[in-house]
């Protein structure tokens, strides 16, 4: 009976810390998508308010995601190819893109496929564009999570008390 | 016994009708087990008086089979009546109607050779 | 049987439906009647032994 109820304890300790991963999962796209409106404002400055090269700019962002662009650039490769390469890498766990939606990518795709390829004026309304975007990803994520803290930390618990009963 | 019945019936009927306003099929599984929970409670004092039951056999001892005939009535009696009962808790009278149509037509098929016995016997009686 | 037994699967039965309403609210329909599945599939494979145990019960009690 004494290992019964270990198991069950275990089993509701397990959930409840699932439940909190899923809350993260929501809480970390939230933090990146606030990382990358940030990275694009700058990179927006550095490219047509100091007529910096693409690459000179994205490393200047200071921000994870178009750090990595810059660094794959450093292989010889354009702006759309570093960006597909690292999409191909996939959303590994710890990566810049481990957070991001099917959405957010479609904006950055957009993005990168045309970054550095026309004049000044052009490059403004790209970048304005994916900054408005990413903007709206960002404020609907940030508004899912308070929302997701408390459902994903509730059906934890109550899913652990599920299988708790189950056992005992 | 009829306290413990009591107490766990009236105990998993509230708990039922919360449930049932989102969930019935969840009301019906819950009100399966304790139908069987509370059977078994009953059934638990009934297998006491089986002592009884196999005295009074002794007594009828050449009637023995109509003491047989009796006691398997009873049973399908209850066992169709909580088919029939949980069917219609959830909404099925139609399945409840086919339990307890079975549920005749087992007695009938129980009360067979009485019928025949009795047919004859009024036979004899009469001609 | 033991009554114990009859209130765990309420039990069950009151989380599962508190889950699948969570989850309604939350717009997951699809996962919330995955969920109540779920829930009704664990109570009635729990109960199953019970019924087979109850109707060896009645069989031999009654002679059926």
């Amino acid at each position: 009976m004494e290992a019964r109820l270990i198991l069950a304890l275990c089993l509701v300790l397990f959930s409840a810390l699932g439940g909190k991963a899923l809350a993260d999962g929501v809480r970390g796209r939230a933090k990146a998508l606030r990382e990358i409106v940030e990275g694009l404002k700058r990179l927006r400055l550095h490219m047509t308010g100091m007529f910096e090269p693409v690459r000179g700019a994205l490393e200047h962002s200071d921000c994870p995601l178009l750090n990595a662009i810059a660094d794959q650039m450093g292989r010889g490769e354009g702006v759309p190819e570093a960006w597909s390469a690292l999409e191909k890498r996939g959303s590994r766990r710890g990566g810049p893109l481990e957070y991001l939606t099917e959405g957010d990518r479609q904006i950055l795709s957009q993005l990168f496929s045309g970054l550095g390829q026309t004049g000044r004026e052009e490059q403004e309304l790209l970048l304005a564009s994916a900054i408005e975007a990413m903007d709206r990803q960002r404020d609907s994520a940030q508004a899912r999570v308070g929302e997701a803290d408390r459902l994903y930390g509730a059906l934890g618990l109550l899913v652990g008390l599920m299988l708790a009963l189950i056992v005992i | 016994m009829i306290l413990k019945v009591t107490a766990l019936c009236v105990a998993v009927a509230m708990i039922c009708s919360a449930i049932r306003v989102q969930r019935p099929e969840l009301a019906t599984a819950i009100s399966l087990s304790a139908g069987l929970a509370a059977l078994a409670l009953v059934g638990g004092t009934l297998a006491g008086a089986q002592d009884w039951l196999q005295a009074l056999k002794k007594l009828l001892a050449s009637e023995g089979d109509l003491t047989q005939t009796v006691v398997k009535g009873a049973g399908i009696a209850i066992v169709s009546e909580l088919g029939a009962q949980l069917c219609a808790d959830a909404g099925e009278s139609a399945l409840a109607g086919r339990v307890t149509l079975a549920s005749r037509v087992a007695m009938l098929g129980l009360c067979g050779p009485m019928l025949n016995e009795l047919a004859g016997l009024l036979e004899a009686s009469l001609f | 049987m033991n009554v114990d037994f009859v209130f765990r699967i309420a039990g069950i039965g009151v989380i599962v439906t508190i889950i699948a309403q969570l989850l309604t609210r939350a717009g997951r329909d699809d996962i919330a009647m995955l969920a109540t599945l779920s829930g009704l599939l664990v109570v009635l494979m729990m109960v199953a032994g019970q019924i087979s145990d109850f109707f060896s019960s009645i069989r031999s009690l009654f002679s059926l």
